[in-house]
C-alpha cells in the first residue's frame, strides 16, 4: 500500500530566474519503506521531502500522502494534517529547548490533545526505544547531539505517524552517534513497521537505507530497491 | 503545557527579561507615586480649601452673590441656621454676616472683606482659631475685637492690641465707621484670602449694618466633601427659598481641579505604560527572531497558529506582570508610609509659591486602592497589545524558511 504517491510533481522558485527546484517527480512510497533521497546539494531532494510533507507546494502535479491529495488543503488543514500524519526529524534537532526530553516528546501528542496518562506512557516508552530511558528529565542543552537528535526521533513518532521525514538527520553527528541513530531508526522500520524516507548525502544514511532515490536537477535519475540491508548493524 | 513554555521561555535570557521585569516595576512604582502625589496635593488643597474657607455646603440669599448687597441676607437666617445645625449629617455649621468695606491704620488704607463670626461655631467650620499666629481668639480685648492676617499686619504695620477703623456702607446705604482693636493675628496657606479677609464678631458687623441679627451666608460641613450634594437636598428642603449651592458650585476650580485629576492619573500612567509597551514590544520582537528556526519546527511538527499566537501573549504577559506587584507594593508602601502624619513631603522650600495656590507645604500623597487593581489591569492589557505585533511577526514565518534560518 502506498502511504505517499506523488505525480508529475513540479515545484519552481520565481525570481529574476526562476529555478525549477523539482521537475515531473513521479514516485510511489509504501507502507514500510526505509527510504533514503539521495543527490547534490541543489539536486532539489530537501524541496521534494518539504512537499511530501506539507511544508511547500507544488507548483504543479498532485501529493498523495495516506490516501489524500495534500495540495489541495488549506494552510489550517495542512498544519492539523502534519500534526496527525507526519512525523519530522530536522538536521539541526529543533527540540525545544526549555522543556525536558520527556516534554519534548510528549509536546507533540499534547497538541494532538491526547490524555496525559497517555502521553506520559508513550513518551517513556519512546524515550526508551531510542536508548534514553535515564535521561527523560535532562534539558536538551545538558544532552549530546546523538542523544538530540535520538530525541527528535521519539518526539518524530510520538504522534503515531503513517511516516516519518527526516531531513539530513545525521548532518551533525558524529560516526558512534551516526550509527547509533540508524540503528535505532532501522531496528524501528523492521520490528514496528515504521515508514522512514531520508533526504541526505551521507553515505553512512544510504549505505543501510533499503531504497535509494536519486535526484538530480528536479529529476529522479535513479531508484534502486535493496530487498536485505546491506550493511551489517553497527 | 503552552504556559509551562511561555514562563519557561522568559528565563532563556534572563538578563534581558529581568530588564523587562525591573523597567515595569520601576515605571509603575514611579507612575503611582507621581499619582498620589498629585492626587495628595489636590485632595490637600481642596480639603484645606473646604474645611478652612469654603466648606462643604453654603446658603445665601439668591440674590446676595451678584453685587453682594447687604440688605439680601438670608430670610430667618438665625432659625434656619438652628435647623441646619440639627441635621444629622450635618458635622459643623456657622452663621456670617458679610461687608465690603474699609480698613484703615494711621498707615494705610485698604479695601477687604469683613466677615461678622460666630467665634465658637466658625472654629468648626473653618479653624479660624487654629490660623492664629499671635494673640488671642477674640478674648482679651473687651470691646470690638478683630482678627487680621499676618499680611495685612505687615501691610499696615500693625501689632496686637492696635486700633484700626473698618468704614463700610450700612442698610440704609449711610457710611459708617467704627474702631476696632486687634485680638489676634491669623494666617491662612492662602495669602490671597488672608489679604482680602478680616473677622468681627458678628453682632459687631450686624451692629455696624443696622441688620441685627440678620446672616448673609450660613456655611455648614459634612462628614466629607464626597457627601455634599446629600447635605445640599436636605438643606435645600428646609429653605426652599434660599440658594444653596455645594462646595462644586461654589468654588468650580476645586471642581474642575477634582474631575481634571482623575484624567491626569490616567495620563501618567499611560505615558508610562507607552514607554514599557515599546520596551516590550522590542524585547518580545527580538525573543521571537532569535527563535525563528523553533518557532519554525513548532508550525511544522503540527503547532497551529492560535497556540503559536496564545504562546507569545502569554510568555509577554508572564514577564510584564512578573514586574507588576513589585512596583505596586513598593508604591503602594511608600504612599502608606508617607500618607501618615508627619512622614509627608515637605515643600516649604516652595512654600510661597505654594501658599499663592491656597496649599499647605507638606504633601501627604494618597491614592484610591482601586487605583492599584486599575493599574495592574492596564499593564495586562498594555502587555497583551504590545505582544500582538511579535506574534503576528511570528505568525508570519514560513515554516520551510524558519527551519532553515541560522
Amino acid at each position: 500500500m502506498n502511504v505517499i504517491e506523488t505525480t508529475n510533481l513540479h515545484k519552481t522558485y520565481e525570481g529574476a530566474v526562476p529555478v525549477k527546484a523539482v521537475n515531473g517527480v513521479s514516485l510511489q512510497i509504501e507502507a514500510g519503506e526505509f527510504t533514503a533521497i539521495v543527490g547534490p546539494s541543489g539536486s532539489g531532494k530537501t524541496t521534494l521531502l518539504n512537499i511530501i510533507g506539507g511544508l511547500d507546494r507544488p507548483t504543479e502535479g498532485e501529493v498523495i500522502v495516506g490516501g489524500q491529495d495534500i495540495s489541495k488543503l488549506s494552510n489550517n488543514q495542512l498544519i492539523d494534517f502534519r500534526l496527525h500524519n507526519i512525523g519530522f526529524v530536522f538536521q539541526a534537532y529543533n527540540l525545544i529547548p526549555v522543556l525536558t526530553a520527556r516534554e519534548n516528546v510528549e509536546f507533540v501528542m499534547l497538541l494532538q490533545k491526547r490524555s496525559r496518562a497517555e502521553r506520559e506512557a508513550r513518551s517513556q516508552a519512546l524515550l526508551e526505544a531510542v536508548g534514553l530511558g535515564d535521561r527523560m528529565d535532562n534539558r536538551p542543552t545538558k544532552m549530546s547531539g546523538g542523544q538530540q537528535q535520538r530525541v527528535a526521533v521519539a518526539r518524530a513518532l510520538a504522534p503515531k505517524p503513517k511516516f516519518v521525514l527526516a531531513d539530513e538527520p545525521t548532518a551533525n553527528l558524529d560516526s558512534h552517534s551516526t550509527a547509533n541513530l540508524l540503528d535505532i531508526m532501522a531496528n524501528l522500520n523492521r520490528q514496528e513497521g515504521i515508514t522512514f524516507v531520508f533526504s541526505t548525502h551521507d553515505q553512512r544514511v544510504i549505505d543501510r537505507a533499503r531504497r535509494v532515490i536519486t535526484l538530480e536537477d528536479g529529476v529522479v535519475v535513479s531508484d534502486i530497491r535493496r530487498e536485505e540491508n546491506p550493511v551489517p548493524e553497527a | 503545557m503552552l504556559t509551562l513554555i511561555a514562563w519557561r521561555n522568559i528565563w532563556r535570557s534572563p538578563t534581558r527579561s529581568l530588564v523587562v521585569i525591573v523597567a515595569v516595576a520601576l515605571g509603575l512604582w514611579a507612575g503611582l507615586f507621581l499619582s498620589a502625589f498629585s492626587i495628595g496635593l489636590s485632595e490637600q488643597r481642596a480639603r484645606d480649601q473646604l474645611e478652612t474657607m469654603v466648606s462643604h455646603v453654603q446658603v445665601h440669599h439668591p440674590d446676595f452673590k451678584g453685587e453682594r448687597d447687604i440688605n439680601n441676607f438670608i430670610p430667618d437666617g438665625p432659625d434656619l441656621l438652628t435647623q441646619v445645625q440639627a441635621l444629622p449629617d450635618v458635622v459643623g455649621a456657622t452663621g456670617r454676616s458679610l461687608a465690603f468695606g474699609m480698613i484703615a491704620s494711621a498707615r494705610k488704607t485698604g479695601g477687604v472683606m469683613i466677615n461678622g463670626i460666630m467665634p465658637e461655631t466658625e472654629a468648626v467650620v473653618t479653624k479660624l482659631d487654629q490660623k492664629l499666629v499671635e494673640g488671642t481668639y477674640f478674648d482679651g480685648v473687651s470691646r470690638n475685637p478683630i482678627l487680621i492676617s499676618q499680611r495685612t499686619a505687615e501691610a499696615h504695620k500693625l501689632g496686637l492690641r492696635k486700633k484700626v477703623v473698618l468704614t463700610l456702607k450700612d442698610a440704609e446705604g449711610e457710611m459708617v465707621s467704627k474702631a476696632f482693636r486687634i485680638a489676634g493675628i491669623y494666617k491662612s496657606f492662602n495669602s490671597q484670602y488672608d489679604e482680602a479677609n478680616v473677622f468681627v464678631l458678628s453682632e459687631d458687623l450686624q451692629d455696624m449694618l443696622g441688620l441685627p441679627g440678620e446672616l448673609h451666608e450660613i456655611a455648614l460641613l459634612g462628614p466629607n466633601k464626597e457627601e455634599a450634594g446629600i447635605i445640599k437636598t436636605e438643606v435645600s428642603a428646609l429653605a426652599p427659598e434660599a440658594l444653596v449651592e455645594d462646595w462644586r458650585e461654589i468654588s468650580p476650580e476645586l471642581r474642575l481641579l477634582a474631575d481634571t485629576m482623575d484624567q491626569m492619573m490616567y495620563i501618567f500612567i499611560g505615558i508610562i505604560v507607552l514607554a514599557l509597551a515599546f520596551g516590550i514590544i522590542n524585547t518580545m520582537l527580538m525573543a521571537v527572531l532569535e527563535r525563528t528556526h523553533e518557532l519554525g519546527m513548532l508550525m511544522s511538527v503540527g503547532m497551529n497558529k492560535f497556540r503559536i499566537f496564545a504562546m507569545i501573549i502569554l510568555e509577554t504577559l508572564f514577564m510584564a506582570m512578573i514586574g507588576v506587584p513589585f512596583g505596586l507594593f513598593a508604591a503602594w508602601g511608600m504612599v502608606s508610609w508617607m500618607g501618615q502624619p508627619g512622614n509627608g513631603i515637605d515643600m516649604s522650600a516652595f512654600s510661597q509659591g505654594l501658599e499663592e495656590f491656597g496649599m499647605s507645604s507638606v504633601v501627604y500623597p494618597e491614592l484610591d486602592p482601586n487605583y492599584y487593581w486599575q493599574v495592574m489591569l492596564i499593564v495586562a492589557v498594555a502587555a497583551v497589545l504590545s505582544a500582538i505585533y511579535p506574534a503576528i511577526k511570528a505568525l508570519k514565518l514560513n515554516p520551510v524558511e524558519a527551519v532553515r534560518a541560522h
